[in-house]
């Protein structure tokens, strides 16, 4: 694989050649703070911006184009990165050696939804804002239908309604009821203008090509400063105890973990072999031999390091009667992680673990973007660093970190069936 | 050792039938960083009643067996399957579907080891009574879990009124109450019967070579040759057109109802057509008139009769051909008759045809770019057809408007199931 970066001054492009895959990924990418209107409203831009352009004005002509173009993929993400908003456009195509100008055609597909959107008098289509907006409603209305999700969220909730890490990603309600075409608009013309922007670009490509032509094509115009919310606030609240009844058969139980005052390498490394050990990794986890292997609680059980949020989120299922019980095993599983090491067996299958999926990172165009896209925030170090950061981690830093785990919220909700 | 070339690609399965009558199929690719190996069991919830080497033993199992052995067969008599990959640092895991079991490994590393793993426990089944008990607890906790989510709540309630015979009535899981009179010897008694390398096939796919593959495999069935193969036959229970309950509607949390359709025809006007390409071809018709680029779909939302996706589904089945839409809705009535009416259009044209062999083709080839998806292409060419169909490229530029007609003609969409969750 090879990696080449081609700066310009309104953005930059990023290529990874390589005949690994039979697709080429094209993805264009926006950062910016996340608040719950920036999220609300990219969000729905996302969703308007891939519904149709000025030369396909509706879906479904968009969607025959594409289905022409071998049935080029196009999508949009929008994800929370703690306290950014990482939205990227992608496209998906076929690389057939036979027609070399697919890509190019793609590309042309995907800058003409971002720069050439379907526009009435200057403004989004009223129609098109509408129906999207309905379709998002929804969306954010049936969150309550995951209840492993929305139980989470709530959870978080108890901290600090204000913060991201409670946002759902789909939007907010009260925010997307607000907008209009032409605040939709306004949005799409300050993010093509002060969002941070990069572009990606996956697959058997002639890098310097693929520079020029896109270079021909863009529409960026302005320079952008770099920011950095990424990292959220440490977590400081007294304990929190919430318990709601709903009318589901079985309660979610989650408890919130705060991470404060965590060095680089075990915010880095540490935690995430920790986590291994005590609920992220297989059926052999303490979790999950506690909770599932020895006693039959429950089905499913997990900890989530969510290290930009500076926390860990654990969750399970569990007979209504069970919550105290559970939650007591939670505890004592967490005591032993900081009262005793943990074995050679678990410190090597841990490491393995974490190694291994590293190395699949190659394996998926997603993946590879992603990576490269974190590397170039500083977010992380390169697979080879990290690899051997993880192997330096030892027992008695799984120990030493461990003590700095403190829980600060226990909700449950469910079990009134 | 056969190679199987994949026409108008330059891909290669490979093919081996092994000493103990395993069937191993591998695509290996030396761009790949992981593998995946899988060890499917032609066990799924529907082998519940069967003929054992003959017409006169005939054997039952309460449902919800093939996927309670699934969960059991992770443990053997010195600990879990799962510290055995922990060791190695990979990843297993196993599911359960209506017509087979099928334990996963994904690893870069150590192929021979992995390989030789997941056929110690497949092949060392050690089913003791507290542990079987403990069980139950776990998968009870999963089917309580499945009562929560509107989506499984309406697919298991719609087979249930769909069906009347079939065994798709039944959920894979089964009820808690199927699973009380399950003990370690209807395991070992499943076990026997099922788990034979006759009646099992192997899918490697991703970064090994096939000429070591098979040299391990070799090696391998030697220390673990499977039990005594059985001829077993699923006793056929004749479905009729007819369903067992036209509409059911059951309150949930839930915004906006969620409607789940079914209709049940008859295949037999289309009996001369294989599976593959009928499936193909109806998948072509629904996609033509009812995915994101049909004239339906564009009306539902911009009339705001649907907001949101619409999944469809075409499954052959044994006796008739299920035809599924799934959808959100606040328009009950109005949403299914313009799926009718849709359903019931003849606009197809050629170019319609042309794009759609685009997508299908596309489609295709974008499977053989990772380990996952090319495993389960390959898995359901062998479900259903016993080998793989190394023509699937041709089949697609062979699709045309004549035969997309004559079959869109024949589908009788007069008996249905309609299963609705709404708001309490």
């Amino acid at each position: 694989m090879k990696y080449d970066l081609f700066e310009h001054s309104c953005y930059n492009l990023y290529t990874i050649k390589t005949d690994r895959f039979n697709t080429n990924r094209i993805e264009i990418v926006f950062k910016l703070k996340c608040t719950k209107e920036n999220l609300t409203y990219t969000a729905l831009l996302f969703d308007v911006l891939t519904e149709s352009n000025s030369k396909y004005k509706t879906k479904k002509e968009l969607s025959r184009a594409l289905e022409d173009l071998y049935d080029a993929d196009m999508y949009s993400s929008v994800t929370r990165v703690g306290g950014m908003i990482i939205a990227s456009i992608i496209i998906e195509i076929v690389n057939f050696k036979s027609d070399k100008d697919l890509t190019r055609k793609a590309i042309d597909i995907l800058f003409s939804c971002i720069f050439n959107p379907h526009l009435i008098n200057g403004k989004f289509s009223y129609k098109v804002v509408e129906k999207m907006k309905r379709s998002m409603t929804n969306d954010i209305k049936s969150i309550k239908e995951d209840t492993k999700q929305s139980s989470i969220l709530e959870a978080l909730k108890c901290l600090n309604e204000d913060s991201p890490r409670c946002f759902s990603i789909s939007g907010a309600l009260d925010v997307l009821e607000n907008v209009r075409e032409d605040s939709l608009y306004e949005f799409y013309r300050t993010l093509l203008n002060e969002a941070d922007k990069e572009i990606y670009v996956v697959g058997d490509i002639d890098p310097k090509k693929i520079d020029d032509y896109i270079y021909e094509s863009i529409k960026f115009n302005s320079i952008t400063e770099k920011n950095n919310y990424v990292y959220l606030d440490e977590i400081k609240t007294k304990r929190i105890k919430k318990s709601v009844l709903s009318d589901d058969m079985q309660a979610n139980y989650v408890e919130v973990y705060s991470l404060n005052g965590l060095t680089f390498f075990e915010r880095e490394y540490v935690v995430t072999v920790f986590n291994a050990i005590w609920g992220s990794g297989s059926l052999e986890s303490r979790l999950y031999k506690a909770l599932r292997g020895k006693k039959g609680l429950c089905y499913n059980v997990n900890a989530y390091y969510q290290k930009y949020d500076r926390c860990l989120i654990v969750h399970t299922a569990v007979e209504p009667q069970n919550v105290d019980k559970v939650s007591k095993i939670i505890n004592k599983t967490l005591i032993e992680m900081i009262k005793t090491d943990a074995t050679d067996r678990e410190l090597l299958s841990s490491k393995m673990m974490i190694t291994n999926s590293l190395m699949l990172i190659k394996d998926s165009p997603k993946k590879l973007v992603d990576n490269y896209l974190f590397k170039n925030m500083n977010l992380i170090e390169d697979e080879y660093k990290r690899k051997e950061c993880f192997n330096k981690v030892s027992k008695a830093d799984i120990k030493k970190m461990a003590k700095k785990i403190k829980l600060a919220v226990t909700y449950s909700v469910g079990g009134n069936r | 050792m056969k190679k199987l070339k994949i026409l108008k690609t330059d891909e290669v399965i490979y093919y081996e039938k092994l000493e103990s009558g395993l069937d191993v199929y591998m695509y290996p690719n030396d761009k790949m960083q992981s593998f995946y190996l899988t060890y499917n069991v032609r066990f799924g919830s529907m082998d519940n009643l069967v003929h054992i080497d003959g017409q006169k033993n005939k054997a039952s199992f309460p449902h919800g067996t093939a996927h309670f052995l699934e969960h059991q067969l992770f443990k053997n008599d010195d600990g879990s399957a799962f510290y055995e990959f922990s060791l190695l640092g990979s990843s297993v895991n196993a599911y359960t579907s209506y017509d087979v079991t099928c334990y996963e490994v994904i690893s870069n590393t150590c192929f021979k080891e992995n390989l030789e793993t997941l056929f110690k426990f497949v092949n060392t089944p050690f089913f003791d009574e507290k542990s079987i008990q403990n069980e139950k607890k776990i998968i009870a906790n999963e089917i309580k879990m499945y009562e929560d989510l509107p989506d499984a709540v309406s697919n298991f309630g719609l087979e249930y009124n769909l069906n009347i015979n079939d065994d798709h009535k039944y959920t894979i899981s089964g009820t808690i109450e199927d699973i009380k009179n399950i003990d370690n010897k209807t395991l070992y008694k499943a076990y026997e019967t099922f788990y034979s390398h006759e009646n099992s096939f192997l899918v490697l796919t991703g970064a090994f070579l096939p000429h070591e593959a098979l040299g391990i495999l070799k090696e391998i069935i030697k220390k673990y040759p499977g039990v005594k193969p059985k001829k077993i036959t699923r006793i056929q229970k004749r479905e009729p057109l007819k369903v067992f309950k036209k509409k059911e509607i059951y309150k949930m949390n839930i915004d906006m109802p969620k409607i789940n359709i079914a209709f049940k025809i008859d295949k037999t006007p289309l009996s001369k057509i294989d599976t593959f390409t009928l499936s193909t071809y109806i998948n072509a018709i629904l996609d033509l008139k009812f995915s994101i680029s049909s004239d339906f779909y564009e009306k539902v939302t911009d009339e705001h009769v649907i907001d949101g996706n619409i999944d469809y589904s075409v499954e052959i089945r044994d006796d008739y051909i299920k035809i599924g839409f799934k959808y959100s809705s606040d328009y009950i009535t109005e949403s299914v008759n313009l799926i009718k009416k849709a359903f019931l259009s003849k606009n197809i044209t050629k170019s319609d045809v042309e794009r759609i062999k685009k997508v299908y083709i596309a489609s295709y080839l974008r499977a053989f770019n990772d380990v996952i998806s090319i495993q389960e292409s390959l898995a359901s060419d062998i479900l259903e057809n016993n080998k793989i169909n190394a023509e699937i490229i041709d089949i697609y530029n062979g699709m045309n408007l004549k035969q997309i007609n004559e079959i869109d003609n024949t589908l009788d969409i007069s008996n249905e199931s309609i299963y609705i969750i709404e708001a309490e």
